[in-house]
């Protein structure tokens, strides 16, 4: 009872307080949404509404602007936790008041809601506005729809005439295609020699992973500050215990390719797990007659595997292609400060052209907007084209 | 998974086949390659971070001449903020878990067991948002998170790591909802549990170890986001443990203390490690299981 209550006045509160010190406006609408929700879920004993109530109130810390009332939303968002494990013991001690139809439909629409606010306002809304912003041009990225100035195709003509961009372009082409051989064969080889009954298999498997799942950003400063020293990185020591001369891996010819062999080592190992499930869906008989027939392992390899790995292939070669398209890391890594052309990738254009670090050029939201696009629409049609190319007509067996 | 099963089987005392282990010979030597390297280097990054600068630049990091350095860390820790980015990092990963799966598993168990209107739009649309690229999107958002600028930034950049995880745990908890026997809720409903006090007694338990392991892809995910961060939570006080790595490394240049960058790269890398070292078998089940993205 006391909890309903106080569930509903402090969002009130946090209102009023807002509206004092810095006045109405549309940062007020959650904590009203709070308030409403807090009554429902109060009136109607429902938990669903509840945890409705919980999330508004989390909204509603994150919009609130002055600390106070940011403090007072905190404590509604913790008073709505309660309010709905209180929800939830009231109609079990009442189980007359439960309509099951209504309660359905309720509980429906309670658990939806969150997910489809997140859909509309993450993505819906976002890339709808990236699609417009890519026709504009603008002052700055915060500037209203209002003052943005119709150019129609005027912005991909900028990015496409931007030696820049067309730089970026072919280095995340070579990206694709050596980075993309190298990382899918190395992938592919790993898997069948781990499905091959070799011995501690879980424990290659999960070693070549592994750098899958740690920070790439320490990877990355592993490799550059280590192997490609000049001094006493690894691949110089080794250069030097052949007698060799020592390298700079580092140097503006070189940096592309370092980058891209350090990259590939990270990548692998994914790519390496899907091929392996897909190898071991292929049915064991098949080796079995094969081995029978007196076909050796690499002929097995040649003849059993590849052609029945088509599907798992293609789930691969997207996978890369959205992994390329979106290859930033590794290049902010290897050129931290200033961008340099060697390593420069479509999504660092993008970034510098947004957030220009330096005074003397011109943020172009519409421009990099436009980035954007082009980019989506690569990934979409390397989809569509393998999806005609490549039929999946896997094992029925 | 079945294929586990079937491994296990025939695995009651065999003997060594050597002339078997022998034809994979070659097998063994191109893996074993791969893994020298990765240990030699992640074990020379450890030792570098217990050694000075100058042993560092001559190459000697194994010998420990002048002992271990400890300090290393102590600086890497306090002077150098990787403490205050470790701790944003914890912030960011643990909040985000816990209120992605609060909005992902209530709506995965909806879309799975009850047919609605839109159930199949928003199913489609959220597979389709798992593959939006981040590029796409973050233009829009930094454009309407600017006019909130008064509120608290790394609650910002919380909400937006959330919001970025829930369509990936949705779709992973999909299947697992489904699977789950129709009779659990009858018996709730007979029993007289509301619809929503089934799921979250009933169907929310039983689906605990998808949870776990969605929860750790998730904080894997947050842990090492990088390009989000990059824009939205760049600044020393909130930075996450990636971008803050990328201060220090650029202000190496003026402090020249390599001893303490690899202090902070270990660090970085440490909890990520161990969370694998304890989790892999989990982790890789969970990659090849649900739907896909890093």
């Amino acid at each position: 009872m006391i909890i309903g209550i106080v569930s509903i006045i402090l969002p009130v509160l946090a209102l009023i307080l807002q509206c004092v010190f810095a006045g109405f406006s549309i940062l007020c609408i959650p904590s009203i949404a709070t308030a409403i929700f807090a009554a429902l879920a109060f009136w109607k004993k429902g938990p669903t509404l509840a945890l409705v109530t919980v999330l508004l109130a989390f909204a509603q810390v994150c919009t609130l602007n002055i600390q106070l009332t940011a403090i007072i939303g905190l404590v509604s968002a913790v008073v709505s936790v309660f309010l709905m494990v209180d929800c939830d013991k009231f109609r079990e001690a009442h189980p007359e008041l439960a309509d099951p139809k209504a309660a359905t439909k309720q509980m429906i629409i309670g658990f939806m809601l969150p997910c489809v606010i997140t859909l509309l306002v993450m993505y819906a809304y976002p890339v709808i506005r990236t699609f417009l912003m890519s026709f504009f041009d603008m002052q700055n990225i915060t500037a209203p729809i209002a003052e943005w100035s119709f150019v129609g195709l005027g912005k991909y003509q900028k990015i496409f005439t931007s030696p820049a961009f067309i730089r970026s372009l072919q280095n995340m082409i070579t990206i694709w295609i050596f980075g993309g051989i190298i990382t899918l064969a190395l992938a592919l080889l790993f898997a069948i020699i781990l499905t091959s009954g070799i011995r501690f298999k879980k424990f290659f498997r999960a070693a070549i992973y592994m750098p899958n799942v740690i920070s790439a950003v320490a990877l990355a400063t592993m490799w550059i500050q280590y192997i490609f020293n000049q001094q006493y990185g690894m691949l110089n020591s080794i250069i030097k215990f052949f007698n060799g001369t020592p390298l700079n891996w580092l140097a503006t010819d070189m940096k592309f390719w370092a980058m891209l062999g350090s990259f590939i080592f990270g990548a692998v190992g994914y790519y390496m797990l899907i091929f392996i499930s897909g190898i071991e869906k292929i049915p064991a008989d098949l080796y079995e007659a094969a081995t029978i027939d007196g076909a050796s392992k690499v002929q097995q390899a040649f003849k059993i595997t590849f052609p029945l790995l088509k599907g798992v292939t293609k789930t691969n070669l997207t996978f890369w292609t959205i992994n390329t398209a979106t290859f930033y890391l590794w290049s902010k890594m290897f050129s931290p400060v200033d961008t340099e052309a060697s390593v420069i990738v479509p999504v660092m254009y993008l970034y510098d052209t947004a957030f220009p670090s330096k005074g003397n050029t011109q943020a172009d939201a519409g421009a990099a907007a436009a980035v954007g696009i082009v980019l989506a629409v690569i990934i979409l049609a390397v989809y569509l084209i393998m999806n005609k190319v490549i039929k999946d007509d896997d094992i029925e067996l | 998974m079945a294929f586990e099963k079937k491994e296990k089987l025939p695995r009651v005392h065999q003997r060594i086949n050597w002339k078997k282990e022998a034809t994979m010979l070659p097998g063994y030597i191109i893996i074993l390659v791969w893994l020298v390297f990765t240990a030699a280097f992640l074990l020379w990054i450890l030792a570098a971070s217990f050694s000075t600068t100058p042993e560092i630049m001559q190459g000697n990091v194994f010998k420990f001449e002048t002992g271990v350095h400890l300090e290393n860390y102590a600086t890497a820790w306090q002077q150098q903020n990787v403490a205050r980015y470790f701790g944003n990092s914890l912030l960011y990963s643990i909040v985000g878990c816990v209120f992605t799966i609060l909005i992902s598993a209530p709506a995965s168990y909806v879309l799975s067991r009850y047919k609605f209107i839109c159930n199949k739009i928003v199913k489609s649309s959220l597979i389709i948002a798992m593959s939006v690229p981040a590029v796409m999107i973050v233009l829009p958002i930094y454009a309407f998170t600017a006019s909130w600028r008064n509120a608290p930034d790394r609650l910002i950049f919380t909400v937006l790591m959330i919001f970025f995880r829930v369509p990936y745990t949705t779709v992973y908890l999909l299947n697992f909802f489904q699977t789950l026997s129709r009779s659990y809720e009858e018996a709730a409903a007979i029993d007289g549990c509301s619809p929503a006090g089934t799921f979250w007694r009933i169907m929310f338990p039983l689906v605990q170890p998808a949870l776990v392991t969605v929860t750790i892809f998730n904080f894997l995910g947050i842990w090492n986001e990088f390009f989000m961060a990059l824009i939205f939570a760049s600044s020393q006080e909130i930075a996450p443990v990636g971008v803050g790595l990328l201060q220090i490394v650029n202000s190496m240049k003026y402090t020249g203390q390599y001893g303490a960058l690899f202090a902070a790269v270990i660090i970085v890398f440490l909890p990520t490690f161990l969370l694998y070292i304890f989790l892999s078998e989990k982790i890789i089940a969970g990659v090849t299981g649900g739907g896909v993205k890093g």
